[in-house]
């Protein structure tokens, strides 16, 4: 009946795509109703070295690009639905692929009520 | 009326305009699902009326509502409403069901909606006689035959009916079709009623606002028997027999979520009557009106 989100998280196994290129952590966002979300820091490192410029795309937006110091990317996320990351070499090419998924664990049936709220009136 | 329906229509169309960028989910909204094996609880204080289109009948007060609803995986209750929910899909569902025919509540104060309040004067309570200047040689009321209006309080007793129906839905993001047909089981009344409805919600910024219209037809068994004026009425040989028809519905919703539990909650409906219910000299009025505006609390 809560219907007011809360925050839960998080985890967990890193994803290691391609490799290990890279690394995104976490991989995936536990809640325990459709209706929660995470919000956590995800963490890109790049495990070879940086030979070229390396940048994080989500989706077509650029995140960030990796510094020569090899210093690891931070983004803060609300994780409400899978994300998709692609690491994209200095021509423009995609190098690597990570998810971070959305998952419930346990949901909760729910139904459609057939009757609209105070239809009793 | 037609120029009421015309805005309710224009008004709805303007409104699913908005929902339109407002909505955009096709899964059941945060008003409308409900976790199966959990008890819906709802309680809302405010202040509101029902009109009562009878003749020296008791406005129904509309001061604690509730909204009580529980579902397994086919059967349900909801708001008194016992039922069966048969071939359900994410778009369209068919269910039977048994539930009171509200009927019977203008006849009395008591009714599930209402609280046992006493009001003696409503803005929603027209007079039981016509106030209007009299000219002579001119009835006030053309539309409706000349006719000495009976009371209320003057007429036998009217029980209340158990319903069985069907119905079936149809349910879009931005709209739900409906279409039913109930009988009589309780062997009062004897007759049917059915009707289709379509309802639009949708939503500005934090408000949730939902419009429907409907249009139910009242069968010639329900309606003589509420409205209908026999030899046990009325001890002249006056009597009246009632006649089934179309009634056509505007109902508007609007609710403010600002805490976990807490709402506002705005709620309007007008129903126009059928011409062979309010040509009875038990009726009064041609149109029903329904409006309340208060608070929502969540259990």
């Amino acid at each position: 009946m809560n219907k007011f989100i809360i925050t839960f998280l998080l985890i967990i196994n890193a994803t290691f795509a391609q490799a290990s290129i890279w690394t995104v952590e976490p991989n995936q966002c536990l809640v325990t109703d459709a209706r929660e979300y995470c919000e956590t820091d995800v963490i890109f490192t790049l495990n070879i070295d940086l030979i070229e410029e390396y940048c994080v795309f989500e989706d077509d937006v650029k995140i960030g690009c990796f510094l020569p110091s090899g210093s690891p990317i931070i983004i803060k996320r609300k994780i409400d639905k899978p994300l998709v990351f692609t690491l994209v070499g200095e021509q423009g090419g995609i190098i690597a692929r990570a998810n971070v998924d959305l998952t419930v664990l346990q949901a909760q049936r729910k139904r459609r009520r057939v009757k609209l709220p105070w239809s009793i009136f | 009326m037609k120029a009421s329906c015309y805005a309710a229509l224009i008004y709805i169309l303007m409104c699913h305009h908005l929902s339109a960028y407002a909505s955009n989910s096709s899964d059941c909204g945060e008003t409308d699902c409900i976790n199966v094996g959990e008890w819906e609880l709802g309680v809302a204080i405010g202040i509101g009326a029902r009109s009562n289109p009878l003749v020296d009948g008791d406005v129904l007060p509309l001061i604690v509502l509730p909204d009580i609803a529980y579902y397994g995986e086919s059967f349900y209750f909801d708001n008194f409403e016992i039922g069966y929910q048969l071939l359900p899909s994410n778009n369209q569902s068919v269910e039977v069901f048994v539930k009171p025919n509200t009927e019977r509540a203008y006849f009395s104060f008591w009714h599930p909606d209402n609280v046992l309040l006493t009001f003696t004067s409503s803005p929603l309570d027209g007079p039981s006689t016509p106030t209007f200047p009299t000219i002579p040689g001119v009835p006030n009321e053309p539309t409706k035959p000349v006719q000495k209006e009976i009371s209320v309080d003057d007429v036998s007793k009217r029980d209340w009916a158990i319903d069985a129906g069907v119905r079936w839905q149809y349910y879009q993001p931005s709209y739900r079709l409906s279409a039913f047909i109930n009988t009589d089981v309780s062997g009062v009344y004897k007759g049917t009623n059915g009707g289709v409805n379509v309802a639009f919600p949708w939503r500005l910024n934090e408000w949730q606002f939902t419009s429907s219209l409907g249009a139910v037809y009242k069968s010639t068994a329900l309606t003589n028997y509420y409205y209908g004026i026999s030899i046990a009425d009325t001890k002249s040989k006056d009597t009246f027999q009632a006649k089934g028809g179309w009634q056509y519905s505007f109902n508007t919703s609007a609710s403010y979520q600002f805490s976990d539990s807490w709402q506002i909650l705005l709620r309007f409906e007008i129903t126009q009557l059928h011409s062979g219910m309010y040509n009875s000299p038990l009726v009064k009025d041609k149109q029903v009106t329904s409006v309340f505006s208060g608070f929502v609390y969540r259990f």
